[in-house]
């Protein structure tokens, strides 16, 4: 059995979102199966130029063929596009327009895969929302997976993705309301779907002490890894943070992981670190009183995992149903809508350790039940295989 | 002052959590309970992320804010319709803008596409004048090298024909002491 994988940009320098969990499911696919990766020559997601040559190459293992993009992005043009699409009457032929000017626009990918689709037994496409998906999965319905990585995000609405959701022969879903939210949006309950997510892997040793001498950080603190960014809910988190700390006076210090797209409050609790290595991120995590994950729209959050993989609590942004639900489900974390919960929820979860420890606990468990390797793998084998015996 | 850190104490009190199994949704409306109770302290600070409530006027500014409001819209109640009246060409206007701001978009997102395939064409020629830079440079690097070897050729050919001469010296120099050899030995 050989599958592909189809991705809008893939390589080492990607460092987040549905491309890296389609590298990581790629690679551990490898055990069990040739693996290709069908991808852009892309690199950067905002215009999608060429950066990578077109052909052939061997990243950890994996076979990947790149694609160019025939036409970069014109952010500007494509906003105008979107706007004009959410906002006003439009016909089918907009929609295609807006996804046109999404991109990544590469026809020779799609040109490859409706002549070699045949090589494959699987085609598991990623993202529903780009060029890649909605023209391959029309290429070769027969044979595709998508692993939609929804959010609830206006354009999920467009027309042509609830025709979209029908085509598939299988769906792999990152978290139970995604699942509902695509359902109910398509009433595509006869195509089978599962609820896989993704794996995470913990380095064997880290240490909160080290984290602290390195960076100078004493007494405790909270943390935030990922993208600081107005999508993320940033700007509200550093708004409810300066009150919390405002009003109960607390010594906790916020300290933040990631690239900034957006001005940091200037105070002396809230310490922005940039972009860390691996090692020094989980040695952050392991030392944190709490992961918060302030985001309005995840389809999973790779950073939650990883913090119940380590036994952390988590607080969460309660307008992002899929972060609440797996608060719910996990018994991992707190949840806040409003300022007033927020204060409530991270002033208890701080000072009641118990509290902290039993969540971290219940996240952990969580984690081994759903989110090892072992059972992520064991979970896409389960869907081939379901595939390959309806096809025989 | 200790007294905003308190209420910390007193909320976690007041939130009953059965720690051997840990049930989020039953802290959660707990929590929720709590948050609704508890009065915001800085709720002149609430922002627009916050779905707290905006805070209330004092009644006193609100009493005066309310007189004036009801005034102002006795006073221009008789007006009304000639303000809708103004108001519908207004709205044409804008309309008319509208679509005239959105044909404009279109021209642009033409002209943009325009540009983009320039682009590609200067790219294309600037390829082709690198390619015939490249030729150029070849062509005269050929033709130093001509020169070159054509100076050497001339050389050497100066340096045969002297040796020619000297070679035909020789011969005639030899051929008179033949002769002269011949009249030696006849005679």
């Amino acid at each position: 059995m050989t599958i592909a994988f189809v991705v809008q940009r893939y390589g080492l320098e990607i460092n987040g979102g549905a491309e890296l969990h389609c590298r990581w499911v790629a690679e551990h696919m490898l055990r069990h199966m040739p693996v290709e990766v069908l991808t852009s020559c892309a690199l950067d997601y905002i215009t999608w130029r060429n950066h990578f040559p077109e052909g052939e190459e061997v990243i950890n293992g994996v076979r990947v063929r790149r694609f160019p993009v025939s036409r970069p992005r014109v952010p500007e043009k494509f906003g105008r596009i979107q706007n004009h699409i959410l906002e006003h009457e439009h016909r089918e032929k907009d929609e295609l327009a807006w996804l046109e000017e999404e991109g990544p626009t590469s026809p020779k990918l799609i040109h490859f895969l409706r002549k070699n689709g045949g090589a494959y037994d699987h085609v598991i496409f990623f993202s529903y929302r780009y060029y890649h998906s909605y023209w391959g999965i029309r290429g070769i319905p027969e044979k595709s997976i998508l692993v939609p990585t929804a959010e609830h995000d206006p354009v999920i609405h467009l027309k042509i993705f609830k025709d979209l959701f029908r085509m598939p022969r299988a769906f792999i879903y990152n978290s139970e309301e995604e699942r509902e939210m695509i359902q109910a949006l398509s009433q595509n309950q006869d195509i089978p779907g599962l609820v896989v997510g993704v794996g995470t892997e913990v380095p064997s040793t880290f240490s909160a002490e080290r984290f602290r001498r390195k960076h100078g950080i004493a007494g405790p603190y909270i943390i935030y890894i990922g993208r600081i960014d107005e999508n993320k809910g940033c700007p509200q988190l550093f708004d409810f943070f300066l009150r919390f700390k405002r009003e109960t006076r607390s010594d906790v210090t916020l300290v933040l992981i990631g690239n900034s797209v957006l001005r940091i409050p200037s105070h002396p609790d809230i310490r922005h670190l940039g972009f860390v290595a691996e090692e020094d991120k989980f040695d952050a995590l392991s030392g944190a009183e709490l992961l918060v994950m302030p985001s309005f729209y995840e389809s999973l959050s790779m950073v939650v995992l990883e913090a119940w993989a380590l036994g952390r609590p988590v607080l969460a942004n309660a307008k992002c149903d899929v972060l609440k639900g797996q608060c719910r489900r996990s018994n991992g974390g707190l949840y806040y809508e409003n300022y007033g919960e927020f204060r409530e929820a991270l002033a208890l979860l701080l000072e009641t350790p118990r509290l902290r420890a039993g969540l971290g606990e219940n996240g952990l468990r969580y984690y081994h039940t759903h989110y090892t390797w072992d059972i992520v793998e064991s979970k896409y084998l389960a869907v081939l295989n379901q595939l390959g015996a309806q096809r025989s | 002052m200790d007294s905003p850190k308190r209420n910390e104490t007193q909320d976690a009190a007041a939130i009953a959590i059965d720690y051997d199994r840990v049930d989020v949704a039953a802290i959660m409306d707990q929590i929720t309970k709590v948050a609704a109770a508890a009065p915001l302290e800085e709720a002149r600070l609430s922002d627009a992320f916050s779905s707290s409530p905006a805070p209330a006027s004092p009644p006193g500014a609100s009493g005066i804010k309310d007189r004036i409001r009801a005034w102002m819209t006795s006073l221009i109640r008789p007006f009304f319709p000639l303000i809708r009246f103004i108001g519908l060409p207004l709205h044409e206007d804008i309309r008319a803008t509208q679509e005239s701001l959105h044909e404009t978009n279109k021209r642009l997102d033409k002209l943009t596409e325009m540009f983009f395939r320039l682009e590609e064409k200067t790219d294309r020629i600037d390829r082709d004048l690198n390619t015939s830079t490249e030729y150029i440079r070849l062509l005269h690097n050929l033709g130093h090298n001509l020169v070159v070897e054509l100076t050497k050729l001339k050389i050497e050919a100066d340096t045969l024909k002297g040796k020619f001469r000297i070679l035909e010296k020789d011969q005639d120099h030899l051929q008179r002491r033949e002769r002269a050899l011949e009249d030696k030995t006849c005679r």
